[in-house]
Protein backbone atom coordinates (compact mmCIF):
# COMPACT_ATOMS: atom_id res chain seq x y z
CA UNK A 1 0.00 0.00 0.00
CA UNK A 2 1.46 3.39 -0.94
CA UNK A 3 1.44 6.43 1.30
CA UNK A 4 -0.66 8.24 -1.27
CA UNK A 5 -3.58 5.85 -0.74
CA UNK A 6 -3.45 6.02 3.06
CA UNK A 7 -5.70 8.30 5.04
CA UNK A 8 -5.29 9.21 8.67
CA UNK A 9 -8.24 9.23 11.09
CA UNK A 10 -9.12 12.76 12.21
CA UNK A 11 -10.93 14.03 15.28
CA UNK A 12 -13.52 15.58 12.97
CA UNK A 13 -14.47 12.20 11.51
CA UNK A 14 -14.86 10.73 14.99
CA UNK A 15 -17.02 13.58 16.21
CA UNK A 16 -19.44 13.18 13.33
CA UNK A 17 -19.90 9.49 14.20
CA UNK A 18 -19.38 8.48 10.65
CA UNK A 19 -17.80 5.15 9.90
CA UNK A 20 -14.17 5.60 8.90
CA UNK A 21 -13.42 5.34 5.17
CA UNK A 22 -12.62 1.83 3.98
CA UNK A 23 -9.02 2.75 3.10
CA UNK A 24 -8.24 4.09 6.59
CA UNK A 25 -5.67 2.11 8.51
CA UNK A 26 -3.79 2.68 11.72
CA UNK A 27 -0.20 3.64 11.05
CA UNK A 28 3.03 2.54 12.61
CA UNK A 29 5.30 5.18 14.11
CA UNK A 30 7.52 5.02 11.05
CA UNK A 31 4.55 5.51 8.75
CA UNK A 32 3.34 8.44 10.79
CA UNK A 33 6.76 10.06 10.62
CA UNK A 34 6.86 9.54 6.87
CA UNK A 35 3.36 10.99 6.44
CA UNK A 36 4.33 14.02 8.52
CA UNK A 37 7.53 14.44 6.50
CA UNK A 38 5.61 14.42 3.23
CA UNK A 39 3.02 16.80 4.61
CA UNK A 40 5.78 19.25 5.55
CA UNK A 41 7.20 19.04 2.04
CA UNK A 42 3.80 19.77 0.51
CA UNK A 43 3.27 22.72 2.85
CA UNK A 44 6.73 24.12 2.15
CA UNK A 45 6.17 23.95 -1.59
CA UNK A 46 2.78 25.57 -1.21
CA UNK A 47 4.17 28.36 0.96
CA UNK A 48 6.96 28.99 -1.56
CA UNK A 49 4.32 29.42 -4.27
CA UNK A 50 2.46 31.93 -2.09
CA UNK A 51 5.69 33.85 -1.52
CA UNK A 52 6.34 33.87 -5.25
CA UNK A 53 2.92 35.40 -5.86
CA UNK A 54 3.75 38.12 -3.36
CA UNK A 55 7.13 38.84 -4.92
CA UNK A 56 6.36 38.63 -8.62
CA UNK A 57 2.65 39.40 -8.58
CA UNK A 58 2.78 42.32 -6.16
CA UNK A 59 6.18 43.72 -5.30
CA UNK A 60 7.93 43.44 -8.66
CA UNK A 61 4.78 43.84 -10.76
CA UNK A 62 4.39 47.34 -9.30
CA UNK A 63 7.85 48.35 -10.55
CA UNK A 64 8.29 46.38 -13.76
CA UNK A 65 5.11 44.58 -14.83
CA UNK A 66 6.42 43.18 -18.12
CA UNK A 67 9.51 41.78 -16.42
CA UNK A 68 7.38 40.38 -13.61
CA UNK A 69 5.14 38.57 -16.12
CA UNK A 70 8.15 36.90 -17.73
CA UNK A 71 9.42 35.82 -14.34
CA UNK A 72 6.01 34.40 -13.44
CA UNK A 73 6.01 32.35 -16.63
CA UNK A 74 9.44 30.95 -15.84
CA UNK A 75 8.48 30.17 -12.24
CA UNK A 76 5.26 28.46 -13.33
CA UNK A 77 7.10 26.36 -15.88
CA UNK A 78 9.79 25.26 -13.44
CA UNK A 79 7.40 24.68 -10.54
CA UNK A 80 4.39 23.09 -12.19
CA UNK A 81 5.37 22.51 -15.81
CA UNK A 82 5.17 19.06 -17.31
CA UNK A 83 8.52 17.33 -17.43
CA UNK A 84 9.35 16.49 -21.04
CA UNK A 85 12.87 15.19 -20.58
CA UNK A 86 15.04 13.99 -17.72
CA UNK A 87 18.63 12.83 -17.55
CA UNK A 88 20.54 11.75 -14.46
CA UNK A 89 23.82 13.58 -14.89
CA UNK A 90 25.34 12.61 -11.57
CA UNK A 91 26.85 9.35 -10.37
CA UNK A 92 24.11 6.86 -9.40
CA UNK A 93 23.86 6.47 -5.64
CA UNK A 94 26.22 9.39 -4.97
CA UNK A 95 25.11 12.48 -6.80
CA UNK A 96 21.40 12.83 -7.51
CA UNK A 97 21.50 15.89 -9.74
CA UNK A 98 19.32 15.67 -12.84
CA UNK A 99 18.97 17.75 -15.97
CA UNK A 100 15.31 18.25 -16.75
CA UNK A 101 13.35 20.05 -19.41
CA UNK A 102 9.96 21.50 -18.49
CA UNK A 103 7.15 22.41 -20.83
CA UNK A 104 6.91 26.12 -21.49
CA UNK A 105 7.25 28.73 -24.18
CA UNK A 106 10.17 28.26 -24.56
CA UNK A 107 10.79 24.96 -22.75
CA UNK A 108 12.95 25.48 -19.66
CA UNK A 109 16.13 23.56 -19.05
CA UNK A 110 16.97 23.18 -15.39
CA UNK A 111 19.24 21.36 -12.97
CA UNK A 112 17.39 19.71 -10.14
CA UNK A 113 18.87 18.84 -6.78
CA UNK A 114 16.77 16.89 -4.29
CA UNK A 115 17.06 18.08 -0.73
CA UNK A 116 17.66 14.50 0.38
CA UNK A 117 20.89 14.40 -1.63
CA UNK A 118 22.55 17.01 0.57
CA UNK A 119 25.54 15.58 2.40
CA UNK A 120 25.41 15.57 6.19
CA UNK A 121 27.89 14.42 8.77
CA UNK A 122 27.85 12.60 12.09
CA UNK A 123 30.60 11.82 14.58
CA UNK A 124 31.00 8.22 15.66
CA UNK A 125 32.30 8.39 19.22
CA UNK A 126 33.58 4.84 19.48
CA UNK A 127 35.34 4.82 16.13
CA UNK A 128 36.41 8.44 16.58
CA UNK A 129 35.54 9.15 13.00
CA UNK A 130 33.33 11.55 11.08
CA UNK A 131 30.93 9.86 8.67
CA UNK A 132 29.34 11.41 5.58
CA UNK A 133 25.71 10.47 4.99
CA UNK A 134 23.62 10.90 1.86
CA UNK A 135 20.12 9.61 1.17
CA UNK A 136 18.95 8.02 -2.05
CA UNK A 137 15.24 7.38 -2.68
CA UNK A 138 14.40 3.75 -3.41
CA UNK A 139 11.20 3.67 -5.45
CA UNK A 140 10.65 -0.05 -4.95
CA UNK A 141 11.03 0.17 -1.17
CA UNK A 142 9.31 3.58 -0.99
CA UNK A 143 11.91 4.84 1.42
CA UNK A 144 15.32 6.45 1.58
CA UNK A 145 18.42 4.33 1.68
CA UNK A 146 21.22 6.06 3.58
CA UNK A 147 24.75 5.76 2.22
CA UNK A 148 27.34 6.13 4.92
CA UNK A 149 31.08 6.41 4.55
CA UNK A 150 33.90 7.68 6.77
CA UNK A 151 35.76 10.83 5.87
CA UNK A 152 39.49 10.37 5.34
CA UNK A 153 41.55 10.98 8.45
CA UNK A 154 42.22 14.67 8.80
CA UNK A 155 39.35 15.85 6.63
CA UNK A 156 36.80 15.66 9.40
CA UNK A 157 38.97 17.00 12.23
CA UNK A 158 37.47 20.50 12.30
CA UNK A 159 33.95 19.11 12.25
CA UNK A 160 34.72 16.72 15.10
CA UNK A 161 35.74 19.69 17.17
CA UNK A 162 32.60 21.65 16.24
CA UNK A 163 30.31 18.77 17.13
CA UNK A 164 31.90 18.45 20.55
CA UNK A 165 31.20 22.14 21.17
CA UNK A 166 27.69 21.98 19.72
CA UNK A 167 25.86 22.66 22.98
CA UNK A 168 27.82 25.84 23.72
CA UNK A 169 27.38 26.92 20.11
CA UNK A 170 23.61 26.57 20.32
CA UNK A 171 23.62 28.59 23.55
CA UNK A 172 25.31 31.48 21.77
CA UNK A 173 22.84 31.30 18.92
CA UNK A 174 19.90 31.20 21.30
CA UNK A 175 21.26 34.31 23.01
CA UNK A 176 21.71 36.10 19.71
CA UNK A 177 18.10 35.55 18.68
CA UNK A 178 16.59 35.84 22.15
CA UNK A 179 15.04 32.37 22.06
CA UNK A 180 15.23 29.31 24.32
CA UNK A 181 18.06 26.99 23.32
CA UNK A 182 15.53 24.22 22.61
CA UNK A 183 14.15 26.34 19.80
CA UNK A 184 17.44 26.71 17.94
CA UNK A 185 16.79 24.91 14.63
CA UNK A 186 20.01 22.90 14.58
CA UNK A 187 20.36 19.15 15.01
CA UNK A 188 22.49 18.01 17.94
CA UNK A 189 23.90 15.02 16.12
CA UNK A 190 23.96 15.72 12.40
CA UNK A 191 25.58 18.68 10.70
CA UNK A 192 26.16 19.97 7.21
CA UNK A 193 29.54 21.25 6.10
CA UNK A 194 28.73 24.46 7.97
CA UNK A 195 27.79 24.35 11.65
CA UNK A 196 25.47 27.30 11.21
CA UNK A 197 23.51 25.62 8.40
CA UNK A 198 21.05 22.96 9.49
CA UNK A 199 20.54 19.66 7.70
CA UNK A 200 17.74 19.07 5.25
CA UNK A 201 17.22 22.68 4.15
CA UNK A 202 19.61 22.99 1.20
CA UNK A 203 16.86 23.36 -1.39
CA UNK A 204 15.18 26.12 0.63
CA UNK A 205 18.46 28.02 0.91
CA UNK A 206 18.98 27.79 -2.85
CA UNK A 207 15.47 29.16 -3.29
CA UNK A 208 16.06 32.03 -0.86
CA UNK A 209 19.28 33.08 -2.59
CA UNK A 210 17.37 33.22 -5.86
CA UNK A 211 14.56 35.28 -4.34
CA UNK A 212 16.88 37.82 -2.73
CA UNK A 213 18.50 38.14 -6.16
CA UNK A 214 15.05 38.70 -7.69
CA UNK A 215 13.89 41.15 -4.99
CA UNK A 216 16.97 43.30 -5.60
CA UNK A 217 16.91 42.68 -9.37
CA UNK A 218 20.59 41.80 -9.37
CA UNK A 219 20.29 39.20 -12.11
CA UNK A 220 23.25 37.13 -10.90
CA UNK A 221 21.53 33.95 -9.69
CA UNK A 222 19.61 31.74 -12.12
CA UNK A 223 15.89 31.47 -11.37
CA UNK A 224 15.38 28.74 -8.78
CA UNK A 225 12.12 27.29 -7.52
CA UNK A 226 11.08 24.69 -4.99
CA UNK A 227 9.32 21.71 -6.41
CA UNK A 228 7.74 18.86 -4.49
CA UNK A 229 8.59 15.58 -6.16
CA UNK A 230 5.76 13.19 -7.01
CA UNK A 231 3.96 11.99 -3.90
CA UNK A 232 5.83 14.63 -1.89
CA UNK A 233 8.65 12.16 -1.32
CA UNK A 234 11.23 14.91 -1.63
CA UNK A 235 11.65 18.64 -2.07
CA UNK A 236 13.97 19.75 -4.84
CA UNK A 237 15.57 22.97 -5.88
CA UNK A 238 15.02 23.47 -9.59
CA UNK A 239 17.47 25.99 -11.02
CA UNK A 240 17.24 27.22 -14.58
CA UNK A 241 20.34 26.40 -16.57
CA UNK A 242 22.81 29.24 -17.07
CA UNK A 243 23.06 30.01 -20.75
CA UNK A 244 26.03 31.64 -22.35
CA UNK A 245 25.81 34.07 -25.27
CA UNK A 246 27.49 31.48 -27.51
CA UNK A 247 26.11 27.93 -27.32
CA UNK A 248 29.47 26.58 -28.50
CA UNK A 249 31.11 28.18 -25.45
CA UNK A 250 29.05 27.13 -22.46
CA UNK A 251 29.23 28.99 -19.15
CA UNK A 252 31.94 27.58 -16.91
CA UNK A 253 33.92 28.43 -13.76
CA UNK A 254 36.68 31.00 -14.28
CA UNK A 255 40.24 29.78 -14.70
CA UNK A 256 42.99 30.88 -12.33
CA UNK A 257 44.27 33.27 -15.01
CA UNK A 258 40.86 34.84 -15.43
CA UNK A 259 40.54 35.31 -11.67
CA UNK A 260 44.04 36.76 -11.47
CA UNK A 261 43.08 39.20 -14.19
CA UNK A 262 39.98 40.20 -12.23
CA UNK A 263 42.09 40.68 -9.11
CA UNK A 264 44.52 42.89 -11.04
CA UNK A 265 42.06 45.01 -13.01
CA UNK A 266 39.30 45.32 -10.43
CA UNK A 267 36.57 47.69 -11.58
CA UNK A 268 38.11 47.93 -15.05
CA UNK A 269 37.51 44.24 -15.77
CA UNK A 270 34.59 43.27 -18.08
CA UNK A 271 33.22 41.03 -15.29
CA UNK A 272 33.35 43.82 -12.71
CA UNK A 273 29.67 44.81 -12.76
CA UNK A 274 28.24 41.33 -12.33
CA UNK A 275 30.95 40.19 -9.93
CA UNK A 276 30.33 43.18 -7.65
CA UNK A 277 26.63 42.30 -7.68
CA UNK A 278 27.51 38.74 -6.64
CA UNK A 279 29.76 40.15 -3.91
CA UNK A 280 26.89 42.27 -2.58
CA UNK A 281 24.50 39.34 -2.72
CA UNK A 282 27.02 37.12 -0.91
CA UNK A 283 27.29 39.69 1.86
CA UNK A 284 23.52 39.87 2.17
CA UNK A 285 22.88 36.11 2.18
CA UNK A 286 25.95 35.30 4.28
CA UNK A 287 27.46 33.06 1.62
CA UNK A 288 29.90 30.47 2.92
CA UNK A 289 30.58 28.45 -0.23
CA UNK A 290 31.31 30.87 -3.09
CA UNK A 291 34.42 29.07 -4.29
CA UNK A 292 35.54 29.69 -7.87
CA UNK A 293 33.64 26.60 -9.05
CA UNK A 294 30.39 28.20 -7.88
CA UNK A 295 30.78 31.15 -10.21
CA UNK A 296 30.00 30.65 -13.88
CA UNK A 297 31.45 33.00 -16.44
CA UNK A 298 30.20 33.54 -19.97
CA UNK A 299 33.43 33.09 -21.94
CA UNK A 300 32.35 35.68 -24.52
CA UNK A 301 30.61 38.47 -22.55
CA UNK A 302 32.51 37.73 -19.30
CA UNK A 303 29.28 38.14 -17.33
CA UNK A 304 29.15 36.05 -14.16
CA UNK A 305 26.43 34.16 -12.28
CA UNK A 306 26.48 32.41 -8.94
CA UNK A 307 25.31 28.82 -8.49
CA UNK A 308 25.20 26.32 -5.60
CA UNK A 309 23.89 28.61 -2.89
CA UNK A 310 22.95 25.87 -0.44
CA UNK A 311 25.38 27.03 2.26
CA UNK A 312 23.96 30.49 2.71
CA UNK A 313 21.75 32.15 5.34
CA UNK A 314 23.26 30.20 8.21
CA UNK A 315 22.30 31.11 11.76
CA UNK A 316 24.28 33.92 13.36
CA UNK A 317 25.87 34.08 16.77
CA UNK A 318 26.60 37.78 16.97
CA UNK A 319 29.93 39.24 15.94
CA UNK A 320 31.74 35.94 15.66
CA UNK A 321 30.84 32.92 13.62
CA UNK A 322 31.87 30.89 10.61
CA UNK A 323 33.52 33.31 8.16
CA UNK A 324 32.01 34.04 4.79
CA UNK A 325 33.59 32.32 1.82
CA UNK A 326 33.22 34.26 -1.40
CA UNK A 327 35.65 34.69 -4.23
CA UNK A 328 33.56 37.68 -5.34
CA UNK A 329 33.73 39.39 -1.94
CA UNK A 330 37.44 38.68 -1.72
CA UNK A 331 38.06 40.10 -5.18
CA UNK A 332 36.44 43.45 -4.37
CA UNK A 333 38.25 43.89 -1.05
CA UNK A 334 41.50 45.06 -2.66
CA UNK A 335 40.01 47.75 -4.88
CA UNK A 336 38.48 50.64 -2.93
CA UNK A 337 37.30 52.30 -6.15
CA UNK A 338 35.27 49.25 -7.21
CA UNK A 339 31.66 50.21 -6.54
CA UNK A 340 28.25 48.70 -7.10
CA UNK A 341 26.62 50.04 -10.27
CA UNK A 342 24.11 52.87 -9.93
CA UNK A 343 21.13 50.81 -11.10
CA UNK A 344 21.59 48.13 -8.44
CA UNK A 345 22.37 50.70 -5.79
CA UNK A 346 19.19 52.61 -6.60
CA UNK A 347 17.08 49.46 -6.23
CA UNK A 348 18.66 48.73 -2.87
CA UNK A 349 18.14 52.32 -1.73
CA UNK A 350 14.45 52.29 -2.70
CA UNK A 351 13.87 49.01 -0.91
CA UNK A 352 15.63 50.19 2.22
CA UNK A 353 13.79 53.52 2.33
CA UNK A 354 10.44 51.83 1.80
CA UNK A 355 11.07 49.44 4.67
CA UNK A 356 12.39 52.16 6.96
CA UNK A 357 9.38 54.40 6.36
CA UNK A 358 6.96 51.56 6.99
CA UNK A 359 8.65 50.54 10.23
CA UNK A 360 8.85 54.13 11.44
CA UNK A 361 5.19 54.82 10.78
CA UNK A 362 4.19 51.53 12.36
CA UNK A 363 6.01 52.55 15.52
CA UNK A 364 4.45 56.02 15.59
CA UNK A 365 0.79 55.48 14.91
CA UNK A 366 -0.85 52.73 12.93
CA UNK A 367 -3.95 54.82 12.21
CA UNK A 368 -1.90 57.46 10.46
CA UNK A 369 -0.03 55.04 8.25
CA UNK A 370 0.23 56.60 4.83
CA UNK A 371 3.32 55.02 3.44
CA UNK A 372 3.03 51.61 1.92
CA UNK A 373 1.99 48.27 3.32
CA UNK A 374 5.43 47.04 4.39
CA UNK A 375 5.14 44.35 1.76
CA UNK A 376 8.91 44.10 1.24
CA UNK A 377 9.82 43.50 4.89
CA UNK A 378 6.83 41.21 5.32
CA UNK A 379 7.96 39.27 2.26
CA UNK A 380 11.52 38.97 3.56
CA UNK A 381 10.30 37.83 6.96
CA UNK A 382 8.07 35.26 5.28
CA UNK A 383 10.99 34.04 3.23
CA UNK A 384 13.17 33.55 6.29
CA UNK A 385 10.34 31.97 8.25
CA UNK A 386 10.15 29.32 5.53
CA UNK A 387 13.76 28.44 6.29
CA UNK A 388 14.06 28.80 10.04
CA UNK A 389 10.51 27.91 11.09
CA UNK A 390 10.75 30.49 13.86
CA UNK A 391 9.04 33.87 13.79
CA UNK A 392 11.61 35.33 16.19
CA UNK A 393 14.56 34.20 14.09
CA UNK A 394 12.88 35.29 10.85
CA UNK A 395 12.25 38.82 12.16
CA UNK A 396 15.79 39.20 13.49
CA UNK A 397 17.23 37.91 10.24
CA UNK A 398 15.09 40.29 8.21
CA UNK A 399 16.27 43.26 10.27
CA UNK A 400 19.90 42.12 10.15
CA UNK A 401 19.50 41.78 6.39
CA UNK A 402 18.39 45.43 6.24
CA UNK A 403 21.44 46.43 8.31
CA UNK A 404 23.74 44.70 5.83
CA UNK A 405 21.82 46.33 2.99
CA UNK A 406 22.39 49.74 4.57
CA UNK A 407 26.10 49.02 4.77
CA UNK A 408 26.21 48.45 1.03
CA UNK A 409 24.11 51.56 0.34
CA UNK A 410 26.31 53.79 2.52
CA UNK A 411 29.59 52.47 1.11
CA UNK A 412 28.45 51.80 -2.43
CA UNK A 413 29.95 48.33 -1.98
CA UNK A 414 30.26 45.61 0.68
CA UNK A 415 32.28 46.56 3.76
CA UNK A 416 35.93 45.66 4.23
CA UNK A 417 36.24 42.45 6.22
CA UNK A 418 38.86 40.87 8.40
CA UNK A 419 40.16 37.35 7.81
CA UNK A 420 37.91 36.09 10.58
CA UNK A 421 34.91 37.52 8.76
CA UNK A 422 35.89 36.56 5.19
CA UNK A 423 38.01 33.47 4.67
CA UNK A 424 40.82 34.35 2.24
CA UNK A 425 40.77 31.49 -0.25
CA UNK A 426 42.65 33.30 -2.99
CA UNK A 427 45.87 34.06 -1.11
CA UNK A 428 47.79 31.32 -2.93
CA UNK A 429 46.49 32.52 -6.27
CA UNK A 430 47.61 36.07 -5.53
CA UNK A 431 51.11 34.85 -4.69
CA UNK A 432 51.29 32.49 -7.67
CA UNK A 433 50.14 35.15 -10.11
CA UNK A 434 52.04 37.96 -8.40
CA UNK A 435 48.86 39.98 -7.90
CA UNK A 436 49.70 43.01 -5.77
CA UNK A 437 47.25 44.74 -3.41
CA UNK B 1 43.43 1.36 -11.83
CA UNK B 2 40.75 3.87 -10.93
CA UNK B 3 39.40 5.85 -13.84
CA UNK B 4 36.61 8.36 -14.07
CA UNK B 5 35.21 10.28 -17.04
CA UNK B 6 34.54 13.89 -17.83
CA UNK B 7 31.59 14.69 -20.09
CA UNK B 8 31.80 17.86 -22.19
CA UNK B 9 28.48 19.62 -22.69
CA UNK B 10 27.00 22.15 -25.09
CA UNK B 11 25.22 25.34 -24.14
CA UNK B 12 21.98 23.46 -23.38
CA UNK B 13 23.63 20.92 -21.15
CA UNK B 14 23.58 18.06 -23.65
CA UNK B 15 26.56 15.76 -23.38
CA UNK B 16 28.53 15.99 -26.63
CA UNK B 17 31.57 14.31 -28.10
CA UNK B 18 33.38 11.50 -26.38
CA UNK B 19 33.80 11.22 -22.61
CA UNK B 20 37.34 12.09 -21.53
CA UNK B 21 39.07 9.64 -19.19
CA UNK B 22 40.81 10.86 -16.08
CA UNK B 23 43.01 8.25 -14.48
CA UNK B 24 45.83 7.93 -12.00
CA UNK B 25 49.42 7.98 -13.13
CA UNK B 26 52.01 5.55 -11.86
CA UNK B 27 52.98 8.00 -9.12
CA UNK B 28 49.41 8.15 -7.88
CA UNK B 29 48.57 11.62 -9.14
CA UNK B 30 45.53 12.29 -11.31
CA UNK B 31 46.27 12.76 -15.00
CA UNK B 32 44.37 15.82 -16.24
CA UNK B 33 46.26 16.11 -19.52
CA UNK B 34 43.32 15.15 -21.70
CA UNK B 35 40.84 17.57 -20.15
CA UNK B 36 39.92 20.86 -21.89
CA UNK B 37 42.54 23.49 -21.12
CA UNK B 38 40.34 25.79 -19.03
CA UNK B 39 39.09 22.95 -16.87
CA UNK B 40 42.55 21.52 -16.39
CA UNK B 41 43.93 24.90 -15.35
CA UNK B 42 41.06 25.47 -12.92
CA UNK B 43 41.50 22.07 -11.30
CA UNK B 44 45.28 22.43 -11.08
CA UNK B 45 44.99 25.87 -9.52
CA UNK B 46 42.02 25.40 -7.20
CA UNK B 47 41.62 21.66 -6.88
CA UNK B 48 38.21 20.45 -5.80
CA UNK B 49 36.67 21.20 -2.38
CA UNK B 50 36.98 18.51 0.27
CA UNK B 51 33.83 17.05 1.78
CA UNK B 52 33.44 20.00 4.15
CA UNK B 53 34.21 22.59 1.47
CA UNK B 54 36.93 24.04 3.66
CA UNK B 55 40.12 22.87 2.03
CA UNK B 56 41.05 21.85 -1.48
CA UNK B 57 41.96 18.40 -2.75
CA UNK B 58 44.44 18.41 -5.62
CA UNK B 59 45.48 16.05 -8.42
CA UNK B 60 48.41 14.92 -6.28
CA UNK B 61 45.90 13.49 -3.82
CA UNK B 62 45.10 10.80 -6.34
CA UNK B 63 42.06 8.65 -5.71
CA UNK B 64 40.56 11.07 -3.19
CA UNK B 65 40.71 13.77 -5.87
CA UNK B 66 38.84 11.54 -8.33
CA UNK B 67 36.23 10.65 -5.69
CA UNK B 68 35.66 14.31 -4.95
CA UNK B 69 35.34 15.21 -8.63
CA UNK B 70 32.45 12.77 -8.83
CA UNK B 71 30.87 13.92 -5.59
CA UNK B 72 31.16 17.57 -6.61
CA UNK B 73 29.94 16.99 -10.14
CA UNK B 74 27.21 19.40 -11.18
CA UNK B 75 25.30 20.20 -14.36
CA UNK B 76 28.14 22.26 -15.79
CA UNK B 77 31.08 20.07 -14.82
CA UNK B 78 30.21 16.39 -15.04
CA UNK B 79 32.30 13.50 -13.87
CA UNK B 80 31.10 9.93 -13.55
CA UNK B 81 32.72 6.55 -13.05
CA UNK B 82 31.48 4.97 -16.31
CA UNK B 83 31.74 6.28 -19.89
CA UNK B 84 28.07 6.03 -20.89
CA UNK B 85 26.65 9.35 -21.97
CA UNK B 86 23.32 10.50 -20.58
Amino acid sequence: MSYESMTIATPEASRKHRPAPAAEVSLTDEERREAARRKEIAETAKRASELDRELFGSILAAEAPAEALEKIETVESLTFGKEIDRKDVGEPGINAITRRVYEGDPPRIAYVKPQSGEARFVYHEQRRAVYQLTDVWDDAEQKFITNRKPLPKGEGASLELELKKRAAYKERIAQHYGIPVEEVPLSDTEVTARSSVDVGKGAIREYIASRVNELLRLDVIPMTVLRAEKGNVDLSSVQESVKSSDSENPARPPTDEELAEILKLGSAHPSARSLMRIACLDHLIKATDRHAKNILIDPVTRQTQGIDNGYSMGLSEGATGFPLISVALEAVQDHADWKLDDEALATMFELYESVKEYLREREEDVSKRRFGTGKEIKYLTGLFRLLYGSEQIAKKEALDFMVRLKEIIDLGRPPQMSKSQLWPIMEDLKVAKNVEN
Amino acid sequence: MKMIYYFPIDGDGNEIGDPIPVMLLADGTADLSRLPTELRKTLEAFGVPDALHRNAIFPKDGERFLDRLIEESNGYRRFRSTPEKR
